[in-house]
């Protein structure tokens, strides 16, 4: 995804995902229930706690959509802080770019040093660690099933840890290189452990020439890899393998029966460099970057590709966790798979065929259709590289919702200025909700800073969040805010909410938390002084401290 | 030779047939708007390098042609690009023709 730049220079910190919360999901109802209701190919542990938060995104479909009646207009205004719990492990962009789950009464959460926590639901104490002090860019976060917690240990390796205990029962180092590394939150589908690597291994080694991302399926009890898919479709990697990279997965992906569903991401170098400008070392539509690809779960063998965003020049990854829906079209059920990125273009396609249904743009656009920048000129492109989507949609009754974020970067023919396109006191943003039939956009609320929340529904409620830190809930129907709340520091990760909770990380800045929110609870969480910090830049590694909760 | 997509993603044939070590012209025609071409490999699956290839295009009412001279007599596989596992076939390569 993303390069940053740290301080004045524009380096290639592969940065997005960092902001980028993990997904979460909602349920589209009909899909969800299908495929995980009856479906024996999902783990025991999240087949007894559909209702709750036991996957990234909620559940398969990515819905992330919470009808369980808990939290709603009625009764939003009663929220108030159960605990809070003190994130330890800070790396570049932030402390908590994940999405906890919630399953039965724990909470699985793991922070941006790779530390894996579970945490009583209820008091918000933990129950056990495992330390793993690791940097990771993220976004990052932990799948379960079959006993286990899955994580990424570092960003080479993928370990289990016992679910009862945190201890690690295997681990796989599945980068087969410095260069490519683990940036995604896992899925555990079908006694399988499913992610995906990036070119990319940490903030200053992004998108060295000749690494790719390539999306693994591991056993769940033995860690060995069950398939492998490269997601750059040639062995030189368009041509000159000594200065390409690029693409790979961000987001979990979502799953039907039988087909896995991902957003891929950019090429690189973007725009380009000196030598080559504008793209030129990577000829042709740079497949499959951009593209969304679905994926036969046993197999990992291509069953359709369909390609949004063709040799991109600005880091525009198309990288959302797709959703899966039925809706109607035509007088007709389709299946449909809505995806987004970094580009700001919502796309639905027939989940059967990868034909394009309709495509919308979000948020502010601008020379983002340029190919050829003349030498010596700059333009500011809309969406930058921590623009347009960042985070995942949510989608419920017919309606998809979509974080927007406005911030623009600069780029020249072989550069882009990384300073201006990471300092987000420049963003703003918004959320949209669109017909997911027909495409036509419904509301369009803006917000006062960028959204890197991404989007949840919840009941009669949409909820989503800032880079300030600040919580919004939304009326689902008028898109007006019902409720708004002060995090004490700010978020690019993304809530799970289950009964009467919602659970939230809040990474960004110097004191991050993980905040439970409870309908009735009269607790507090000390507001930070600032929760925006000007630009994301890298923080000091700290080591894990004793954890506090306050109630 | 043609093959066509008529409806959605599938070849209107799943099989071609040609006289070996022949020049021949696959014309490919798109009638819908999913995108799709057809690539032909010199062999039996898609790990043998390829034979001949069109542009993946949308329709409807596109029509991509592709030249190539046939190897020996054999089946030889070929799919579409985009939809790899729905839409697949054999060019059969009969003996009988030749320099």
């Amino acid at each position: 995804m993303a390069r940053l730049t740290s301080g004045l220079r524009v380096s290639s910190l592969p940065l997005l995902a960092l902001l980028a919360v993990l997904g979460f999901a909602l349920a589209g109802r009909d899909w969800s229930a299908t495929a995980q209701g009856v479906n024996p190919a999902v783990p025991p542990e999240v087949a007894a706690h559909l209702d709750q938060w036991p996957q990234a995104n909620k559940d398969l479909a990515n819905t992330r959509a919470q009808a369980d009646g808990g939290i709603t207009s009625q009764n939003v205004s009663q929220l108030g802080v159960a605990w809070t719990f003190n994130v330890p492990g800070k790396a570049a962009f932030g402390a908590a770019a994940t999405n906890p789950l919630i399953d039965g009464n724990t909470v699985f959460f793991q922070d941006l040093q790779s530390n894996v926590f579970a945490i009583d639901l209820a008091s918000g104490m933990v129950k056990w660690q495992q330390t793993y002090n690791a940097d990771s860019i993220g976004p990052n976060g932990p799948a379960i099933g079959y006993g286990k917690v899955f994580v990424a240990k570092d960003v080479f390796t993928i370990a289990a840890l016992d679910e009862n205990t945190g201890a690690e029962l295997w681990s796989t180092k599945v980068s087969p290189s410095q260069g490519t590394g683990v940036d995604i939150q896992l899925l555990t589908y079908d006694n399988m452990v499913l992610g995906s690597t990036v070119p990319g291994s940490g903030a200053s080694s992004f998108y060295q020439g000749g690494n790719t991302g390539v999306i693994f399926a591991l056993d769940q009890a033995t860690g060995a890899v069950k398939w492998q898919f490269n997601t750059v479709d040639s062995a030189d990697i368009w041509g000159n393998a000594q200065v390409n990279s690029g693409s790979g997965a961000w987001y979990p992906p979502a799953i039907d029966t039988d087909m896995t569903y991902w957003g891929i991401g950019n090429p690189a170098p973007f725009p380009g460099t000196a030598q080559f400008p504008n793209g030129s070392s990577r000829a042709g539509n740079n497949l499959y970057t951009g593209s969304v690809v679905a994926l036969d779960h046993t197999t990992g063998k291509l069953n359709w590709y369909q390609q949004i965003v063709a040799h991109d020049l600005y880091d525009h990854d198309f990288q959302s966790s797709p959703i899966l829906a039925s809706v109607n079209i035509g007088g007709a059920a389709q299946k449909i798979a809505i995806g987004s990125g970094k580009a700001g273009e919502v796309v639905a396609l027939d989940a059967t065929t990868g034909k394009v249904l309709w495509n919308v743009a979000v948020g502010k656009h601008q020379n983002d259709a340029v190919q050829d920048i003349p030498d010596g000129l700059s333009i500011e492109v809309y969406p930058g590289i921590l623009g347009g989507v960042e985070t995942a949609l949510a989608y419920a009754d017919g309606v998809v919702y979509v974080p927007v974020v406005n911030l623009s970067a600069f780029f020249t023919n072989s550069s882009v200025d990384g300073k201006s396109a990471s300092d987000v006191t420049r963003s703003s943003g918004e959320l949209v909700a669109i017909d997911a039939a027909t495409g036509i956009v419904l509301w369009d609320h803006n917000l006062p800073k960028a959204d890197f929340g991404s989007a949840t529904v919840v009941n009669d409620l949409v909820f989503t969040s800032t880079v300030d830190g600040m919580v919004y809930a939304l009326d689902r129907k008028t898109g007006n805010e019902g409720w708004t709340w002060q995090a004490p520091a700010g978020i690019n990760g993304s809530p799970a909410v289950a009964g009467d909770m919602l659970v939230l990380p809040a990474g960004v800045g110097p004191n991050p938390v993980l905040v439970a929110l409870r309908l009735g609870a009269t607790g507090s969480a000390a507001p930070a002084a600032s929760a925006t910090p000007a630009r994301f830049c890298r923080s000091h590694r700290s080591k894990i401290r004793p954890s506090t909760q306050t109630r | 030779m043609q093959i066509s997509s008529l409806e959605d993603s599938t070849f209107d044939t799943d099989t071609l047939t040609a006289p070996a070590n022949t020049q021949v012209t696959v014309q490919y025609l798109n009638d819908t708007a999913i995108p799709h071409n057809i690539h032909i490999y010199n062999g039996p699956d898609d790990t043998a390098p390829t034979l001949a290839q069109t542009d993946v295009v949308t329709g409807p009412g596109n029509t991509q042609s592709v030249t190539f001279t046939t190897p020996g007599a054999g089946q030889y596989f070929f799919r579409c690009d985009v939809h790899p596992l729905q839409m697949v076939g054999t060019l059969v390569v009969t003996s009988g023709a030749g320099p």
